[in-house]
């Protein structure tokens, strides 16, 4: 019993490794949160500026909607970007004017670009940009 | 003897148990890095894969749409491509045939176009087990076939001409003294074409005092030449993407003679197209400022026969009441159809 008494206590040495190995753990889970949501919202992007770039392309002036309206439509159907205020992204196709008169150039290059800013999760903030082209029918 | 054997065997126990959860964390820690490599890799993998697709739609579409209009199909892909950020190597040279198709654009025999990229990117962490690269590959395939909207106006009454006799044939383009393109003509000579990039504004009123200019009008009234160049842009689908509403009251062309505009007619399309036009009362209102017919309906005709004064067409669907109503097949132009389709093509 004496010896017993005397020998070091191992007792809580798994609490410790646990400790010194958990946090790292933790930290790699922490730090890939905020670059997997940043991926994720670049391919969102990327689908959105082709689809706003084609949409844009095959363009029909009816005297009632504007480029600009059937590109941005496309977003508005698609999934939310993630950690992406509703205000923190813009989208810009260009020639696609605001503009009910307009019609398309056939031939030339349309280009959607996607501006968003990512709020922080845990270690970064973000900003994607992401630019798609495509050719007016 | 004894007593000190039990004291020390559970002492060599806990040594041996001495940094057992560090190495089973250790481990952990190694597959989670894994885990996480292996998902960045292949988010690498499918986010690429999604630009190459996408890229190779686009691309197969321009370069569709640049062969119906009298471009270089082969420079437009290209041009997509780099204005898109794919390396050239990715679709040239040509790799592969028909449904075999690995890298660039290719026109099959049914008059559809092909379009493949592809290329290899480099891994994250599957590099630690010697996978170095990963293919990346896109593809589409799509038609070219001229289906658009057109600046022709049918009367009415040859749509209902036509239901009491299915299939039969007349002149809805040019001049054709056995049958007449418009039921009133008020002492003008219709050609059954209509100004697309000119609309009346108000559209009630007949006299047509204003205009709505579309791109690349800039004037009103256009020359003769403008005339003639803006409705063989049309029937070409070059810068001609409107499409006039219901209601709408339209000036039709009469400083081009039934010749040009059936030899620009003819110059894009071939027998057995099928062309979207707009349908009118039969009315050509002659007061004001120009001569102008009211948009009713849309129907969709099948060329069937060319002259030098005229076309010939079959009613094939219609009338409309709005764009919605049209089959999509007649109203698209350069579209995808699926890659591996076999059936006739639309």
């Amino acid at each position: 019993m004496i010896l017993m008494k005397k020998l070091p206590r191992s007792r809580g040495q798994s609490l410790v490794e646990t400790t010194l190995v958990l946090p790292i753990i933790i930290m790699v889970l922490l730090f890939s949160i905020d670059p997997f949501l940043f991926a994720v919202n670049l391919a969102l992007g990327k689908y959105y500026t082709f689809q706003a770039a084609r949409e844009a392309s095959i363009y029909m002036a009816d005297g009632t909607h504007t480029c600009q309206q059937m590109a941005n439509r496309v977003v508005g159907a698609g999934p939310p970007f993630l950690m992406v205020d509703t205000g923190g992204w813009s989208m810009t196709v260009t020639p696609c004017p605001n503009d009910t008169g307009w019609t398309t150039p056939t031939g030339q290059f349309v280009t959607a670009t996607i501006i968003f800013h990512q709020k922080r999760v845990f270690w970064i903030s973000p900003t994607g940009t992401v630019i798609s082209q495509d050719i007016f029918q | 003897m004894n007593t000190l054997r039990k004291v020390i065997s559970p002492l060599k126990y806990r040594r041996a148990q001495k940094g057992q959860v560090l190495i089973l964390l250790v481990f952990g820690l190694i597959a989670l890095i894994v885990v996480v490599g292996f998902a960045i890799d292949m988010g690498i993998w499918w986010w690429q894969t999604s630009i190459a697709h996408e890229t190779a739609r686009a691309g197969c579409v321009a370069a569709a749409n640049s062969a119906l209009i009298g471009g270089n199909a082969q420079s437009t892909f290209a041009s997509v491509m780099n204005k898109n950020g794919i390396p050239t190597t990715a679709y040239s040279p040509k790799q592969g045939t028909g449904l075999g198709l690995k890298k660039g654009l290719e026109l099959q025999s049914d008059g559809s176009w092909r379009a493949a990229v592809s290329w290899v990117e480099p891994t994250f962490l599957l590099n630690l087990v010697n996978v170095s690269q990963m293919p990346i590959f896109g593809r589409a395939r799509c038609l070219t076939q001229n289906t658009g909207g057109s600046p022709i106006a049918v009367r009415k009454t040859a749509l209902d001409y036509s239901k009491a006799h299915p299939g039969a044939s007349y002149t809805i383009l040019g001049n054709d003294p056995k049958w007449p393109l418009s039921d009133t003509e008020n002492g003008n000579n219709f050609r059954g074409a209509v100004y697309l990039h000119m609309w009346c504004v108000p559209s009630s009123n007949q006299n047509c005092p204003g205009q709505i200019i579309f791109w690349p009008l800039t004037s009103v009234p256009p020359s003769s030449q403008t005339e003639k160049d803006l409705a063989l842009d049309c029937f070409k689908g070059v810068n001609c993407n409107i499409q006039p509403p219901i209601g709408t009251r339209l000036p039709i062309t009469n400083g081009t003679s039934a010749k040009d505009l059936a030899a620009a007619f003819e110059s894009v399309h071939k027998v057995g197209d099928k062309i979207l036009v707009l349908v009118y009362d039969g009315t050509v209102w002659s007061k004001g400022n120009s001569k102008n017919v009211v948009v009713q309906y849309y129907a969709v005709y099948q060329a069937t026969k060319f002259s030098a004064n005229s076309v010939e067409a079959t009613l094939v669907g219609g009338p409309y009441s709005s764009l919605s109503q049209i089959p999509s097949n007649f109203l698209t132009r350069s579209r995808e159809i699926s890659w591996d389709y076999t059936g006739a093509l639309p």
